[in-house]
């Protein structure tokens, strides 16, 4: 929590000076009788400066919005990766959390390209309470042959305390020439 | 004094925005992202066609203007398409027949929205409804309902948005 004193102080005086850009017309307006060239350029570099500043201020509340809604105590995230895909077109993908669903996400043609580039995918952000929890992944696409092909993947959780990361894999089991679906904890 | 002004600030800054947030569709802001299936299955994000001016009508198959609409719709998508606008029509029917029949006989992209989850992100109230975004994925123009004196709009906003 000790950041997050800091951060709140730092961020008010950012907060300022993003607010400040609201008065640079008016500034602007005041001093247009006679614009020198080098306050011009004066300005454009202050300008620059706060811009800056608000991007940053952009980014600190971003990150202070993730830790408050989702503590790292409570927090779970689970990711979607792929390995070659020869075997299966992945369409979509169902997540649900004790027998809720708590997300679906269709993939799009570039997706699953950067998925099988080696990105990874966060598909759900939430809380969990500490306890077993229950999690199944259904996943929807074609398999081998143009087949359609639904399969699910299920993982018995159990969270404590700190953030649970778990990893929704697809990729190839050669052997059986038929796709392999893995849910595994990131340790 | 310095607390009344930032109060003047933050209320000058805070008030506009939070007039807009009621309004999904709002001229300016970004439009609102989906993914939907076309015809052929394929899914289709609309954060996907930045860098194009996109042109999005929702429509249905009881519709009647829809349906003239959408003969403009493939006017707009053959004289624009080369310059960089993309026409993306969302059906909203429970069945996916007339999607894939508009889809064979108009020409343009026929998304179907069966479960009118899109729609409600929109905040569809009337047909058809059709919002142009620019090449940033901002909201330009939104325009509800449709008439034969649209088309000129449409050029004349179109025209605008490929000379930016």
């Amino acid at each position: 929590m000790t950041p997050h004193r800091f951060k709140l102080p730092c961020m008010s005086g950012a907060l300022l000076l993003g607010l400040a850009l609201g008065f640079q017309p008016v500034q602007a307006a005041e001093e247009a009788a006679a614009p020198a060239p080098a306050a011009t350029a004066s300005v454009d570099s202050e300008v620059q400066v706060l811009k800056d500043e608000v991007l940053d201020l952009n980014r600190e509340l971003f990150l202070l919005e993730e830790e408050l809604l989702f503590p790292a105590n409570t927090q779970v995230a689970v990711f979607v990766s792929m390995d070659v895909g020869d075997f299966f077109d992945l369409d979509s993908v169902q997540l649900r959390i004790d027998d809720k669903p708590v997300s679906s996400y269709l993939y799009t043609e570039r997706e699953v390209a950067a998925l099988l580039r080696g990105g990874v995918h966060r598909i759900y952000l939430g809380n969990l309470k500490t306890g077993e929890h229950e999690l199944t992944a259904v996943f929807t696409g074609q398999g081998p042959h143009a087949r359609d092909y639904r399969r699910g993947a299920t993982l018995k959780v159990e969270k404590g305390i700190g953030a649970k990361f778990v990893e929704l894999r697809i990729s190839d089991r050669e052997s059986k020439q038929q796709p392999e679906f893995l849910v595994k904890e990131w340790e | 004094m310095r607390t009344q002004l930032l109060a003047m600030l933050l209320t000058a800054h805070l008030l506009p925005a939070l007039a807009v947030a009621s309004d999904a569709v709002v001229p300016g802001q970004p439009a609102p992202d989906f993914v939907l299936k076309n015809a052929a299955g394929e899914n289709l994000r609309l954060s996907e066609w930045r860098g194009d001016v996109v042109v999005l009508a929702f429509w249905a198959d009881w519709c009647g203007r829809c349906s003239d609409q959408l003969q403009e719709l493939a006017r707009l998508q053959k004289q624009y398409g080369e310059r960089g606008v993309r026409v993306v029509t969302v059906n909203i029917d429970a069945d996916d027949r007339p999607a894939r029949e508009a889809a064979a006989r108009s020409g343009v992209l026929v998304l179907h929205d069966s479960e009118q989850s899109v729609a409600r992100q929109y905040d569809l109230s009337n047909l058809p409804l059709t919002v142009l975004v620019d090449p940033h994925g901002k909201v330009r123009h939104v325009h509800e309902k449709y008439r034969g004196s649209d088309a000129a709009l449409y050029d004349e906003e179109l025209t605008a948005l490929l000379q930016e």
